[in-house]
C-alpha cells in the first residue's frame, strides 16, 4: 500500500488542505520529507493518516474546528498497484469511496496485512512515545509487538495463546506442586475410598457376632422342630387307631350277617334290571297278534266282491296313435284354406318372371337357375372384363409415348460432338487451387522488405559502430549479464567512495573540533623550577627570621614570602594538568588519524577497483562507453534478430514458389495426356480455365449417354407391359366362353355378351324366391290331407275292436267315446290292486307280532331253567336275595380297606393282628396328655423364627460383604480414570511442548535474517561505533545486545538515550524490510523522532530511510530547516514538501 | 447392563474384566476402521456405523462393547483429533441406533494424506519443523522423560506401572504420546473450519 495524495479535508486545524506525495518514481526513493515549524500541523497531519486507516477515534482530539460531525478524511491509496480514492467521516459507514458509497473497511486491513491500529502504531507510524514503548517491548520479546516482529510476518503470532489454553487444560489435570488438580480431586476421592473400606473393616467383628447368634438360633430351631414332628406322629398314631376300631365291629357284624344266604346261586346281574320290561314285552305282543289277524280277514271279504271290463282294460295304452292323429287332422282342417292362397301368390310371381325373361313356355322353371358358382363366376368374368379393356387401352398409349422419348433421345446423341477423357486433370486442378503457394509467397514478399528495412534502421543505430549485419554477427561482445554485473560493481563501488568520503570528512571535522579544544600553553617549564627554589628558600628563611624573633615584621615578611610560594605551587600544579589534557588529545587525534588512515585505503581500494571495471567496459567495444554498453547491446541484438527474420522471409520465398511451379506442370502433363494442347495458356489462371472447361465438357457428354440408356430401358418396360395387357384379354375370352357353356345361356348364342349376361343374371336372382315358395306350399297340402285320412282309418279300427263300429257317427265322436270306456276300465282296476296292496300287508303284519312274541318267550324260559322256578312273580324274589348277599360282600371288602388305610397295614388279617387288643379309653387318655405338649413346641417354635429375623436384620444393618465389593469396583473406577486422563495429559504436554520447540526454532530461522537487517541499520545509524546487534541467552529466551566498536557488548537498557533510539529504529527498519519480503510494503511514517540524534547519525538514519525507501514508502515528518538540506545532500531523490502554518 | 453408556455402564464393565469369570452378557471387541480415501464428516460416521452392524452381527454375546480405533491415510486426520467429544457422541449415538452395542473409547490413529507443502500456511512449517526427527531429538525427549517422571511421582502406587515396567517400555510409549501430541496440537492449532 502507499500513499499518493492526502487530503485534509476538514480535520484538525486543517480546511480543505491537500498533501500530494505523487506516484512512485522508477529508481528514486520513495522517501518524502514534510517540513513545517512547529504549529503547522505535523502531528495532526500524522494522526490524521492513521484515522484515515483506522478510523476517527471517538475522543477525537482534533473536533476543535471542526466538529465531529463535519470531521472528513480523504486521500488517494495505491492498492495492489492501483490508485483509489477513499474518504474518510466520523459518523455512519464511516469508510466511503470518492463518489461517497460505503466501501468495506476489509480492503484496508487486507492492504495492511491485518495489523490492527495498535500493532500499525508501534511498528511502522512512530513518534516519541510509540518509537520508545515499542522498542521496549520488542526487546522484552514479549507481548504483541515482539511476537509481531518476530512472528506475525509469517501469521503464526496468535499461534502462542492457543498453546497456552491447551497446556492449561494439561495442567488442570496435573501441575507439580499445584492445587486443585484432577489428579488430587481423583486421588482425594481414592483416599476417601479407602478410609470407608477401612470403616466397614472394623464392623467385621460385630459381624461375625451376629452371625454365631443366627447359627445358634437356627440350630435351636432344627432341634424344636424335630421334638415337635415326634409328637405329631404319636398324636396322629393314637389318631388312627380310635378311628379303626369302629371300623373292625362293622366288619365283624357284616360277616354275621352274611353266614344264612351263603347257600344262594348266581344270577347274572342284568336280570334284575331286564325283568320289568320283559314282563311288559310279553303282554303287548301278544295283544298286537289278535288285532292282526282280524284286519287280514276284513281285507280278503273286499277283494273277493270286485270286477273289471278286460277288454277296453287292454286298449288302455293303445290309444296313443289315435290321439295323436286326432290332433294334427284338427290342425289341417284349420290351416289348409290360407295354405291353398298362398300357392296361387307365389305361381303368379313365377309367371311374371319368365315373361321378363322371355321363357313363359318353360316347362321346368327350376331348370333355368344357375347354381351359385357359376353365378358367382359369370359376375366375376363381367367385372373383370371392363377392367382389362381398360389396362388394354393404357398400355397400348403409354407405349406409344416411350417409342417417341426413345427416339429423341438418340437424335441428340448422334448430333452431339465427340468428347475428351478428363483422367488426371480433374486431382491436378484441386491441387493446383488448394495450395496456398499465392499467398505464402506474398507474404513472404511483404516481410522481407520489412526486415529489409529494419534491419536496415537498426544497423545504423549501432553507430558509432559501422558494418554489414554479417560483421556484427561476427563481433565479439561481453554477455550482456557480465555488463550488468560490472555495472553493478562499479555502482557499488561508487557508493562506497561516498561512504568513505564521507566519514573521513567527518573523521576530520572531529579532529578540528579537538584541536580547537586545546587550550595554550603559559608557562615555561626549566626557568620556573629555579625561581620555584629560590621562593621556597626565601619562606624558609623567613621562617626560621620568625621564630628567632617573634616580632612583626617577620611576621610581615614570612606571611609575604609564603604567599608567594603558594602561588607558584598552584601555578606548577595547573600546567601540569594542562599538558595531560594535551597528551590525551594528541592521543584522540593519532586514533582519529587511522581511522582516517582506513578510510583512505579503504577509498583508494574502491576508486581503483571502479577505474579497473571502467577500463574493461568502456574497452568491450569500440567507440561505445561504458554506461551507453547495455542498450548498445540490446540495439545488437534487435539487429540481429532482423537479420534472421530477413533470412527466413527469404527461404520462404523460394519455397512457395517452388511449390507453384511443381504443380503447375503437373496440370499441364494431365492436359496434354487428355488430348488438350496447354501450350496457349502460359499464366496459372489460364490453365485453371482450360482446365474447368474441357472437366465440365466431359461431364454433359457423360450425361447425354445416360439419359439415352435410360430412354431404352423405359421403353423396353412399356412394351412388355402392352403384351401382357393382350394375353390377359385372350385368357378373359376363353375363359368366357367355357362358363356360358356350362349353362342355359348357350341358348343365347351370340346375344349372351357380358352386358347382358350381368342383367339376366338379376332376374334370375328374382326368380329364385317364387320358385322356392311354390315348391314348399305344394307340399305342405299334400302332408295335412293324408293326415286326416290316416286318423279315420284308426278310429274304424279301434272301434272294430271293442265292438262299437257305429257308421254314423264322425271320426271325432267315435274316437271320444272310446277314450272315455277305457278311462273308465282304467279306474276299476286301480281300486282292485288297492285292494290286494291292502291284504297283503295284514299278512305282513301278523307275521311281524308273532316273531317279535318270541325272544321274550325264550328268555323267561331260560329264567325259569336257571332259577328252578316257574313264574316271572317268582323269579323277582330269587334276584332280590342275591342282590341282598352280593352288596354284604362289598360292605365287607370296603371296611377291610378303610381298616388296612387306618393301621397301615396289607391286609385286613394283618390290621387285625396290629390293633391287638388297643383299648380305646387308654388311647384317649395318652391323647388328651399330648396334646398340650405339642401346642408348647409351636409356640417356641414361633419365638425362635422371631429370632432369627431379628438376627438376620441386624446383620443387614451391619452391611454385608458386597459392600466391600462395590467399593472395590469403586476404587478400580477410579484408577481407570487416572490412568486415563494420565495418558492424556502426557499426550497433550508431549505435543505442546513440541509445538513450544517448533515455534522457537521457527523464530530462530526468521530472527537471524532479521537480526542480520538489523545489526546492519544498527551498524550504519551509530557510523561504525557499534558492530551491530547479537542475542545472549537468558532464562526467558535470548535478549539482543548491541555491541560496540571496541569490544564487549552491552545491554539495551545499558546504552545511552539517544544510542537506544537509534536501536529501536534499526528494529523498526528491519521490521519494514522484513515486512515488505514476506508481505506487502507498508508506509512507514515518523514524527521528528531524530531530536536526540546528532547530526552525523541523523545523516546515516536518513540513509536508511532512503534504503526502506527503496521498497516502500518512507513519510518524514520534521521542524528542522537542516534535516532538509541534508537529505537533499545525502538522498539524491528525496522529496520535500512544506507545511504551511494553517490561516 | 444400563440404558446408556453412562458410569454405570462402565462400572458394569470393570466389573467384568476385574471378575474372574468373563461372563456372555457382554462381549469385548476392538473394531478398526479404515478411513482411508474418506473426506467428509458423514461419511466417516458411516463407515463407522457399518463397521459396527459387522461386528454386532459377527458377536455372539447380546451386548457388545466395542473399542473403536480409526486408522487410514484421510483429510480428516486434524478434525478427528480436534473435536474427540463430537466423534466419542456420534459413535455412541451409531451404537446406540445399531442395538446391543456400547462404545468403550474412540482412539484416533489415522495420518494425514500427504498434503503439497502449502507454502502460505505456516502451520506446515510448523508441521514439518514438529514431525519425525524433532520428535526424537535427544533434548526433547530428556524434556518428555523429566515430565514423565513429574508425573510418575504424584501418581498413586496402584497406577505406578502405568508408564511401563522398563526405561525401554517407557521410551516407546513417550515416543507414541508424542507423535500422538504432536498431531493433536496441530489439529487444534489449526483456525480454518475445514481443510478445503
Amino acid at each position: 500500500m502507499r500513499v499518493r495524495r492526502l487530503d485534509l479535508t476538514r480535520y484538525g486545524c486543517f480546511t480543505d488542505h491537500s498533501l500530494d506525495f505523487g506516484p512512485r518514481l522508477d529508481g528514486e526513493p520513495d522517501l518524502h520529507l514534510v517540513y513545517g515549524p512547529n504549529e503547522a500541523g505535523k502531528s495532526t497531519a500524522f494522526r490524521a493518516l492513521l484515522d484515515l486507516l483506522y478510523g476517527i477515534e471517538n475522543q477525537s482530539p482534533f473536533d476543535f474546528l471542526h466538529s465531529y460531525a463535519t470531521m472528513r478524511i480523504g486521500a488517494c491509496l495505491e492498492l495492489e498497484g492501483q490508485p483509489r480514492e477513499l474518504v474518510r467521516v466520523k459518523n455512519g459507514q464511516t469508510l466511503r469511496d470518492g463518489l461517497g458509497q460505503p466501501v468495506p473497511e476489509a480492503i484496508l486491513r487486507v492492504a495492511l496485512d491485518g495489523m490492527d491500529r495498535q500493532a500499525y502504531r508501534s511498528m511502522f507510524s512512530l513518534d516519541d512515545d510509540t518509537l520508545v514503548s515499542g522498542g521496549e517491548s520488542i526487546l522484552a520479546s514479549k507481548g504483541d509487538l515482539g511476537q509481531m516482529l518476530f512472528g506475525t510476518s509469517a501469521g503464526l503470532s496468535d499461534l502462542a495463546p492457543t498453546l497456552l489454553g491447551i497446556r492449561q487444560e494439561a495442567d488442570g489435570f496435573f501441575r507439580p506442586g499445584g492445587h486443585g488438580t484432577g489428579l488430587k480431586e481423583l486421588k482425594n476421592q481414592l483416599g476417601a475410598l479407602k478410609e470407608e473400606r477401612e470403616r466397614i473393616d472394623t464392623l467385621a467383628s460385630r459381624y461375625r457376632q451376629l452371625m454365631q447368634q443366627r447359627h445358634l438360633v437356627v440350630g435351636q430351631i432344627e432341634a424344636v422342630t424335630a421334638e415337635r414332628q415326634t409328637c405329631e406322629d404319636r398324636l396322629d398314631q393314637i389318631r388312627r387307631r380310635l378311628a379303626a376300631l369302629p371300623a373292625l365291629a362293622s366288619l365283624q357284624r357284616r360277616q354275621a350277617a352274611l353266614e344264612p344266604l351263603a347257600g344262594l346261586g348266581t344270577a347274572p346281574e342284568a336280570w334284575q334290571a331286564a325283568l320289568p320290561l320283559l314282563q311288559q314285552q310279553i303282554g303287548e305282543t301278544t295283544t298286537a297278534v289278535a288285532l292282526a289277524k282280524a284286519a287280514l280277514d276284513e281285507a280278503t271279504k273286499q277283494l273277493e266282491a270286485c270286477t273289471q271290463d278286460l277288454p277296453a282294460l287292454a286298449l288302455k295304452d293303445g290309444l296313443g296313435l289315435m290321439q295323436q292323429l286326432g290332433a294334427r287332422h284338427q290342425t289341417a282342417v284349420l290351416d289348409l284354406p290360407s295354405r291353398r292362397q298362398d300357392l296361387a301368390a307365389a305361381e303368379a310371381a313365377m309367371h311374371g318372371c319368365l315373361l321378363r325373361l322371355n321363357r313363359v313356355g318353360e316347362a321346368s322353371p327350376e331348370r333355368l337357375l344357375p347354381d351359385t358358382a357359376s353365378a358367382a363366376t359369370l359376375r366375376r368374368a363381367v367385372a373383370s372384363h371392363a377392367a382389362n379393356a381398360a389396362n388394354l387401352a393404357r398400355a397400348t398409349e403409354e407405349n406409344a409415348t416411350a417409342l417417341q422419348a426413345h427416339e429423341v433421345a438418340v437424335q441428340t446423341v448422334a448430333e452431339a460432338q465427340p468428347a475428351v477423357e478428363p483422367g488426371a486433370i480433374e486431382p491436378a486442378l484441386h491441387a493446383l487451387r488448394d495450395s496456398d503457394y499465392g499467398p505464402r509467397a506474398r507474404d513472404a514478399g511483404r516481410r522481407e522488405r520489412q526486415s529489409a528495412d529494419t534491419l536496415t534502421d537498426a544497423l545504423a543505430a549501432l553507430a558509432p559502430w559501422t558494418g554489414s549485419a554479417d560483421e556484427l554477427l561476427a563481433l565479439a561482445v561481453p554477455q550482456a549479464a557480465s555488463v550488468q554485473a560490472w555495472l553493478a560493481e562499479l555502482d557499488h563501488q561508487s557508493l562506497a567512495m561516498r561512504a568513505a568520503r564521507s566519514a573521513i570528512d567527518r573523521l576530520e571535522a572531529e579532529a578540528e573540533a579537538v584541536r580547537q579544544a586545546e587550550p595554550t600553553a603559559g608557562f615555561s617549564d626549566a626557568t620556573d623550577m629555579a625561581a620555584l627554589a629560590a621562593l621556597r628558600s626565601a619562606r624558609e628563611a623567613g621562617w626560621a627570621e620568625l621564630r628567632r624573633r617573634l616580632d612583626l615584621p617577620s611576621a610581615d615578611a614570612f606571611e609575604v614570602a609564603m604567599r608567594q610560594d603558594d602561588l607558584a605551587a598552584a601555578a606548577r600544579v595547573a600546567e601540569a594538568r594542562r599538558q595531560a589534557r594535551h597528551e590525551e588529545i594528541e592521543q584522540a587525534a593519532l586514533r582519529a588519524a587511522a581511522l582516517r588512515a582506513d578510510e583512505q585505503a579503504r577509498l583508494a581500494e574502491a576508486s581503483r577497483a571502479a577505474t579497473e571495471r571502467r577500463t574493461m567496459l568502456e574497452g568491450a567495444v569500440d567507440g561505445i562507453g561504458a554506461e551507453e554498453l547495455l542498450p548498445w547491446l540490446t540495439l545488437r541484438e534487435r539487429a540481429l534478430d532482423q537479420r534472421a527474420e530477413l533470412r527466413q522471409a527469404r527461404r520462404d520465398t523460394a519455397e512457395a514458389a517452388t511449390d507453384g511451379d511443381r504443380l503447375q506442370q503437373e496440370l499441364r502433363t494431365a492436359l496434354s495426356q487428355a488430348g488438350i494442347d496447354a501450350a496457349a495458356a502460359v499464366t496459372a489462371e489460364a490453365l485453371v480455365v482450360l482446365a474447368t472447361t474441357a472437366i465440365r465438357d466431359a461431364a454433359a457428354a457423360k450425361e447425354r449417354r445416360d439419359r439415352m440408356a435410360q430412354s431404352a430401358d423405359i421403353l423396353a418396360q412399356r412394351a412388355k407391359a402392352l403384351r401382357n395387357a393382350d394375353d390377359a384379354m385372350d385368357a378373359w375370352g376363353a375363359a368366357w366362353q367355357a362358363t356360358l357353356d356350362r349353362s342355359w345361356l348357350r341358348e343365347l348364342g351370340a346375344q349372351a355378351t357380358p352386358e347382358v349376361v350381368g342383367v339376366l343374371l338379376d332376374e334370375l336372382a328374382a326368380l329364385a324366391e317364387p320358385l322356392r315358395s311354390r315348391a314348399d306350399l305344394t307340399g305342405r297340402i299334400e302332408a295335412m290331407e293324408a293326415d286326416s285320412q290316416a286318423f279315420a282309418d284308426e278310429v274304424a279300427r279301434i272301434a272294430a275292436m271293442l265292438g262299437m263300429a257305429d257308421v254314423a257317427a264322425t271320426a271325432p265322436e267315435q274316437a271320444h267315446r272310446i277314450s272315455e270306456r277305457v278311462a273308465a276300465a282304467a279306474r276299476i282296476a286301480a281300486a282292485e290292486s288297492k285292494l290286494r296292496e291292502k291284504v297283503s300287508q295284514a299278512r305282513t303284519a301278523l307275521s311281524q307280532v308273532e316273531v317279535a312274541l318270541r325272544a321274550p318267550e325264550q328268555q323267561a324260559a331260560d329264567m325259569f331253567a336257571q332259577l328252578g322256578v316257574n313264574s316271572l312273580l317268582a323269579v323277582g324274589e330269587a334276584l332280590g336275595e342275591i342282590a341282598r348277599r352280593d352288596q354284604l360282600l362289598r360292605d365287607i371288602g370296603e371296611a377291610g380297606h378303610t381298616l388296612c388305610d387306618l393301621l397301615g397295614q396289607a391286609t385286613v388279617a394283618a390290621a387285625v393282628a396290629a390293633l391287638g387288643d388297643a383299648d380305646a379309653i387308654a388311647l384317649k387318655a395318652e391323647q388328651v396328655a399330648l396334646l398340650p405338649q405339642a401346642e408348647a413346641l409351636d409356640a417356641r417354635l414361633r419365638d425362635l423364627h422371631a429370632d432369627r429375623g431379628r438376627a438376620e436384620d441386624a446383620i443387614a444393618a451391619v452391611g454385608g460383604d458386597d459392600a466391600v465389593a462395590r467399593l472395590e469396583t469403586q476404587r478400580r473406577l477410579v484408577l481407570l480414570q487416572i490412568q486415563d486422563r494420565a495418558l492424556d495429559h502426557l499426550r497433550l504436554r508431549a505435543g505442546v511442548a513440541a509445538a513450544q520447540r517448533a515455534l522457537r526454532a521457527w523464530r530462530e530461522q526468521h530472527r537471524s535474517s532479521m537480526l542480520d537487517a538489523a545489526s546492519e541499520a544498527f551498524r550504519v545509524i551509530t557510523c561504525g561505533a557499534y558492530r551491530g546487534l547479537g542475542t545472549q541467552p537468558d532464562r526467558n529466551g535470548d535478549i539482543l545486545v548491541a555491541l560496540p566498536a571496541t569490544g564487549g557488548s552491552k545491554a539495551a537498557t545499558a546504552l545511552s538515550k539517544g544510542c537506544r533510539f537509534q536501536l529501536y529504529l534499526a528494529l523498526r527498519a528491519a521490521g519494514h524490510h522484513e515486512f515488505a519480503r514476506l508481505r506487502q510494503p507498508v508506509p512507514f511514517v515518523a514524527d521528528d523522532i531524530m531530536e536526540t540524534f546528532d547530526d552525523f547519525r541523523a545523516e546515516e538514519s536518513l540513509g536508511v530511510f532512503a534504503g526502506m525507501a527503496r521498497v516502500g514508502q518512507v513519510i518524514y515528518l520534521t521542524h528542522h530547516k537542516h534535516l532538509c538540506d541534508m537529505a537533499e545532500r545525502k538522498v539524491p531523490g528525496v522529496r520535500i514538501h512544506q507545511l504551511v502554518p494553517a490561516a | 447392563v444400563a440404558r446408556n453408556p453412562t458410569e454405570s455402564q462402565t462400572a458394569e464393565i470393570t466389573q467384568l474384566f476385574s471378575g474372574r469369570a468373563l461372563t456372555s452378557v457382554a462381549q469385548f471387541e476392538r473394531i478398526a476402521v479404515d478411513l482411508t480415501g474418506i473426506e467428509n464428516w458423514p461419511a466417516m460416521v458411516g463407515a463407522v456405523e457399518a463397521a459396527l452392524h459387522t461386528a454386532r452381527s459377527a458377536a455372539s454375546s447380546p451386548q457388545l462393547v466395542a473399542r473403536l480405533a480409526l486408522t487410514g491415510a484421510s483429510a480428516l486426520d486434524w478434525r478427528l483429533r480436534r473435536d474427540p467429544d463430537l466423534l466419542l457422541a456420534e459413535a455412541q449415538a451409531r451404537a446406540a441406533a445399531t442395538g446391543g452395542c456400547w462404545i468403550d473409547r474412540v482412539q484416533v490413529a489415522t495420518v494425514p494424506l500427504a498434503s503439497t507443502p502449502d507454502t502460505a500456511d505456516p502451520l506446515d512449517d510448523l508441521r514439518q519443523l514438529m514431525s519425525g526427527d524433532a520428535l526424537r531429538d535427544e533434548g526433547y525427549r530428556a524434556e518428555l522423560a523429566d515430565m514423565a517422571a513429574e508425573l510418575q511421582r504424584a501418581l498413586p502406587p496402584e497406577c505406578r506401572n502405568l508408564l511401563g515396567q522398563s526405561p525401554a517400555e517407557l521410551a516407546t510409549l513417550m515416543d507414541r504420546l508424542a507423535d500422538d501430541g504432536a498431531a493433536t496440537v496441530l489439529a487444534r492449532l489449526r483456525r480454518m473450519p475445514e481443510p478445503r
